[in-house]
């Protein structure tokens, strides 16, 4: 270690153990988020999708019991809040599994050899060249909007990102002493895989993919908000906010309430993320494992 | 802890005996640098223009889509013929890359025009909102991500932050619409759509600016920590230098690498960024002029645009690799 | 002494404490320490990781950051006081004019992003006139022995080898002519030759020059050859100081004796001669005419020599072999090829059949390797007992048999039992690395291979790990191969040694033989550079030579 960074190290040990209350606000954030979500039915004062022409536009109040107050046609924002969180949540589990499928498959793959190794680098490059939204928005134009394609073009779009952390950890773990040793001592390509290569990645993978979740919800919203994800009267916080934004100046919180609840939902996320990754760095240098 | 000697390491890298390579056989690095970057680009671009191709044979007679029903069947067989869509695969492909190559694309349904044209006239607006965005966003998260790192008020930095933390996690296109409720509406200071006068760059600019400052500030300031962790800086500093040139010589110039490298790959959700502010305030840029022809299913345009979009990113790309480069004095030669 | 000295010490430390951490939260690193160096005079500062020694340094040049803990006490260089922490100007003055400072890895010491001449330009007085400044840079480098010196000027850091590196950071040290000069481990990253070039270096400018110099290091073998008096630092405390030749007889600590001892029983350069009976090995391993030659970076310079070029070496069942070299000598890649762990380019490798039964499983090594690094040679994701069970389980035992081996294993290598719960990270450097030998023997193997095994540890630790990898030896009857840079732990340890040099075996020769008479020039050179000597004199009945 060199003098300078240990002399930095020394300062800073007490700052790394108070990430934990990190980790803890940000999954009871993503919770909240999620239950809310899940619950909707249970929760939401109104249907979200009744109509109320007698009372549109109308301002956050407790009686009649608008919190968050009524859109363009009536509906209750606040309902609308609590199911407008599905199609996100949706898309973010399940392209992020995709993504992590594809990730950690061809990680895999590439640490079997040079050649195969070269050509999946090639392919990460080549779709890396086309900004991700950009290639979403050519698919969902070209094959149409349909939630299944909405999933798999942004499950497409992050793989190259496992696949990078995976490949990496491997080729590092594969040359290292304690590697080398549990080869010497007998154990088979599988055993030594199993115990000393796999159980290193779960770390890893486990900041990329809260990396993941988030950048999936926002594309989700993202498209919804040009009109390309969700189509209406689907309650859904990026239509919510794109339908709403015509309305602005005589009704904030059309958008405002939606585009809250995303924020929110984005902050616990990479709460989450961020303590993983400080807490995966502590590991590195010497801590005790824990995931 | 000191290891004297790593021998796995010394010994399994080849290039350690050439890094030591007396002065008088250091060459010029550049041509091999330049070509290799420049080569890679346009391998880039042309695998995306591949991709682009693939996606659109996929759909089946491609003039057939890009006319959407709105001509006639002589019209569809007069395009599909001159565009070589009879034709074999293989042969589709190389005639799709020298349209590419040439920019001619069939005309657009609305503009009824080759799309080219139009797209390059966007394509200037768009890089007249993300260039100026990119100087804001880069500047104000290189200050913040220094101050993070110089400040000793702990409150303050805790605030900076939280404060990049957040910006972080709020959307571009809600966040455009929080700034034209806030300066369009309630302060009414700045127009909040369309374009004509440069107050009209204001916001959509400020927006996109967000999206690049935290991540700038975040590895500004890890590279900063980094930096002033090593040992050099320490040998810097018992040498005496004055506060100043000590900073910029050994510390910031040394922290800016990395930032410069992030800029470079940053391009790429900066411009899907200015897709979604671009919609938000009507500037007429690719970004607005691509989801309008995603939603007329004006298809022409949308493969214009991505092949321009990926060409763009790409080049940015490679100019950042270079920025770095020069700023690398190891490729200065002077003799 | 040939120089006229001031009265009195030029540097003077009186009761010098440093605590590091917020005000709420102190952690005291320095208690109090104090000393002086004359002018022309070298001060050693011995003390193990953790000591203290750095920071002391750093705290005398004025290096430490304000914000980062507390230090009290008085440094005064002539009628000079060293200023306020936070005062920032006198700070500067204090650096620039009064200390200079070397560094212990001088690679990393040297900014990357500018060439030598700027880096040098910028230590300069501010008031050398624009023209002078490159000759004067020329200058220093010819000062400090840097060859071509001229071309180095535009040369970069990391075209640099470590030595010349160090002669850069000793030129840029020098630039506005320090009266004090600090030095913290300054050849600890380095050759043994090139330490050996260095030190002598720093001893010719002190005298040429009448600098003060605090020599800080580990390694009492460097400290005792080259200071006038020394200290002593264990966990901040300066538990003895005093007339080097004083010190080296009759230690007044019973941990500096200890540190004494531990460097003279490896120090020792006499090994016992062969007594002429031993009945004759039976050849265990046969290597022909091994070479390998690692593949080029892509595009990227000339081809590179052999690692290891056509080596023939043959060794017996029972026997203790080391191999000796510096680094790029191609002595762990040939280690490596013996286990199996490299694959040869060509040349031949053979392996006399197994003893006794066939083993349980065929995929265990008969060689087994114990890593240098004690950090990533244990899994930090594994326990122990986990660690150690793993070649167990290879072997086939399983069960209720599991726990009293990993107990037997871990009783082997004298660790406490308890330990099989501990995580890597939980353990010190010293027991990783038992940890690891423990694993290594838990395959029993045919024999061992250490490569560098105590080359990480500090003094006390490193002899105690001589120590038990001898016993193991005698216990087991066990063959030895033993992978190092420092000629002075083989005397402990081997029976014949082995000296590589750019990939060849150079010298091939019983213990006694190599280090009374050697025949080849390099190895002579590499005995001479070892530090040490006056430590070692007093194994002989000869009185302390002065020097």
């Amino acid at each position: 270690m060199s003098v300078g960074a240990g002399l930095r190290a020394r300062g800073r040990t007490a700052h790394r153990s108070g990430t934990t209350p990190q980790l803890v606000v940000g999954i009871s954030i993503v919770a909240v988020v999620v239950l809310g979500t899940v619950l909707a039915p249970l929760l939401a004062p109104y249907d979200p999708n009744a109509v109320d022409l007698g009372s549109m536009l109308s301002a956050p109040s407790i009686d009649p019991f608008h919190p968050f107050g009524t859109d363009q046609v009536g509906r209750d924002v606040l309902s609308r809040v609590l199911y407008g969180g599905r199609a996100a949540l949706i898309v973010g589990l399940f392209s992020t599994l995709i993504a992590v499928t594809l990730g950690v498959l061809f990680g895999l793959l590439a640490a079997t050899g040079r050649t195969v190794d070269a050509v999946i680098g090639r392919i990460a490059d080549i779709q890396l060249s086309i900004p991700g939204l950009v290639l979403a928005l050519l698919a969902l134009s070209l094959f149409g909007t349909t939630p299944l394609g909405i999933i798999i073009i942004i499950g497409l779009e992050w793989w190259p990102m496992h696949y990078r952390v995976v490949r990496d950890k491997i080729r590092e773990l594969t040359a290292s002493p304690f590697v080398e040793a549990s080869r010497l001592g007998g154990s088979g390509r599988l055993r030594t895989f199993g115990g000393h290569i796999l159980p290193h990645l779960i770390p890893v993978l486990a900041v990329t993919v809260t990396f993941n979740v988030s950048t999936a919800v926002l594309a989700e919203s993202g498209l919804s908000y040009l009109g390309l994800g969700s189509q209406p009267p689907t309650a859904n916080w990026g239509l919510m906010i794109a339908e709403s934004r015509t309305q602005l100046g005589d009704a904030w919180w059309g958008p405002v309430f939606p585009g809250l609840a995303l924020v929110v939902f984005l902050i616990g996320v990479q709460m989450v993320g961020d303590a993983l990754s400080r807490r995966f760095a502590a590991t590195g240098r010497g801590g005790v494992p824990w995931i | 802890m000191s290891v004297l000697e790593s021998p796995s390491s010394a010994l399994e890298t080849p290039g350690l005996a050439s890094n030591s390579a007396s002065p008088e056989r250091r060459r010029s690095p550049w041509p091999r640098f330049l070509l290799g970057r420049i080569l890679g680009g346009v391998g880039a671009v042309f695998g995306a223009c591949t991709l682009v191709f693939i996606m659109i044979a996929a759909t089946g007679n491609p003039i057939r889509l890009l006319l959407a029903g709105a001509a006639s069947d002589e019209e569809i067989a007069r395009l599909t013929a001159e565009h070589g869509y009879d034709r074999p695969v293989l042969v589709q492909y190389l005639v799709f890359l020298r349209d590419v190559a040439t920019g001619s694309f069939p005309p657009s349904l609305r503009m009824g025009v080759n799309p080219f044209g139009p797209v390059l006239t966007a394509l200037g607006n768009t890089l007249a909102l993300t260039i100026l965005a990119i100087i804001i966003g880069a500047l104000a998260g290189l200050v913040i991500g220094y101050l993070t790192v110089v400040l000793r008020n702990r409150f303050v930095v805790n605030a900076l932050l939280t404060g990049i933390f957040a910006l972080q996690a709020i959307p571009s296109f809600f966040l455009g619409i929080v700034l034209v409720l806030l300066f369009g509406l309630i302060l009414p200071i700045f127009p909040t759509s369309g374009s004509g006068t440069p107050l009209h760059l204001v916001l959509p600019a400020l927006t996109l600016a967000a999206v690049v400052a935290p991540g700038i500030a975040r590895v500004f300031r890890t590279s900063l920590l980094e930096t002033l962790g090593q040992d050099h800086v320490l040998a810097a500093r018992a040498k005496g230098t004055p506060a100043a040139p000590f900073l910029r010589r050994h510390v910031i110039a040394n922290a800016l690498a990395p930032v410069i490298s992030l800029l470079g790959v940053q391009s790429g959700s900066l411009l899907a960024g200015a897709i979604l502010v671009e919609s938000v305030f009507a500037w007429p840029g690719l970004g607005a002029l691509t989801v309008d022809a995603v939603t007329n299913q004006d298809y022409s345009v949308v493969i214009a645009a991505v092949v321009v979009i990926a060409t763009t990113f790409v080049t940015t790309t490679v100019l950042a690799d270079i920025v770095v480069a020069i700023l690398n004095p190891q490729f200065r030669v002077e003799r | 002494m040939d120089l006229i000295l001031e009265d009195g010490p030029l540097l003077r430390v009186e009761n010098l404490s440093v605590s590091f951490g917020r005000p709420d939260a102190l952690t005291p690193i320095v208690h109090g320490v104090s000393f002086d160096i004359r002018a022309g005079e070298c001060f050693g500062l011995v003390g193990e990781t953790g000591s203290g020694k750095s920071v002391t340094g750093l705290s005398i040049a004025g290096l430490r950051s304000p914000h980062s803990g507390i230090q009290t006490g008085r440094v005064s260089i002539g009628s000079r006081q060293l200023p306020e922490a936070r005062d920032t100007a006198a700070m500067r003055a204090w650096r620039r004019d009064e200390v200079g400072v070397i560094f212990q890895s001088p690679t990393t010491a040297l900014n990357p992003r500018l060439s030598v001449r700027e880096q040098l330009i910028e230590a300069l007085p501010r008031a050398t006139p624009r023209g002078e400044r490159t000759r004067q840079a020329r200058e220093l480098l010819d000062r400090v022995g840097v060859p071509r010196a001229t071309e180095r000027l535009d040369a970069f850091p990391r075209e640099l080898s470590g030595g010349l590196a160090q002669r850069v950071m000793i030129a840029m040290a020098l630039a506005r002519g320090p009266r004090v000069l600090i030095a913290d481990e300054p050849t600890t990253a380095l050759d043994v030759r090139v330490q050996r070039h260095i030190l002598d270096l720093i001893d010719e400018l002190r005298q040429d020059l009448g600098l003060a110099v605090l020599l800080i290091s580990h390694d009492i073998g460097v400290v005792g050859d080259r200071a006038d008096r020394l200290g002593v630092l264990r966990s901040g405390h300066l538990v003895e100081s005093g007339d080097t030749a004083r010190i080296l007889t009759a230690p007044a600590d019973p941990y500096t004796r200890a540190l004494i001892e531990a460097n003279r029983v490896e120090g020792a350069h006499t090994a016992a001669a062969p007594t002429g009976n031993e009945p004759p090995r039976e050849p265990l391993l046969e290597v022909r005419d091994l070479t390998k030659r690692f593949r080029r970076a892509p595009r990227r310079g000339p081809v590179p020599p052999a690692a290891v070029d056509s080596v023939s070496l043959s060794i017996g069942r029972g026997e203790s072999v080391a191999i000796v070299g510096e680094s790029g000598s191609g002595k762990t890649t040939l280690a490596r090829m013996i286990t199996g762990l490299t694959a040869p380019t060509s040349g031949a490798l053979s392996l006399a059949p197994q003893l006794g039964i066939a083993p349980a499983n065929p995929r265990i090594a008969r060689a087994q390797y114990v890593f240098q690094d004690q950090f990533s040679s244990l899994d930090p994701r594994w326990s122990v007992a986990a660690q150690l069970s793993e070649p167990l389980k290879n072997r086939g035992i399983s069960g209720d048999a599991l726990p009293g081996e990993i107990g037997r294993l871990l009783g082997e290598v004298a660790l406490d039992p308890a330990l099989a719960t501990r995580y890597p990270a939980q353990l010190s450097g010293g027991q990783r690395q038992r940890v690891g030998i423990a694993r290594a023997l838990a395959s029993e193997p045919d024999f061992l291979v250490a490569d560098e095994p105590v080359s990480a540890l500090d003094a006390l630790v490193r002899a105690e790990v001589v120590a038990l990898l001898d016993r193991l030896r005698r216990e087991r009857h066990m063959t030895l191969v033993l992978i190092t840079h420092d000629l002075s732990i083989v005397s402990a340890l081997s029976e014949r040694v082995v000296v590589m040099r750019d990939g060849r075996i150079v010298e091939d020769a019983p213990t006694h033989t190599v280090l009374t008479s050697p025949t080849h020039p390099y190895t002579r050179e590499l005995l001479e550079a070892i530090p040490g000597t006056r430590i070692a004199a007093l194994n002989s009945p000869h009185p302390l030579p002065e020097r």
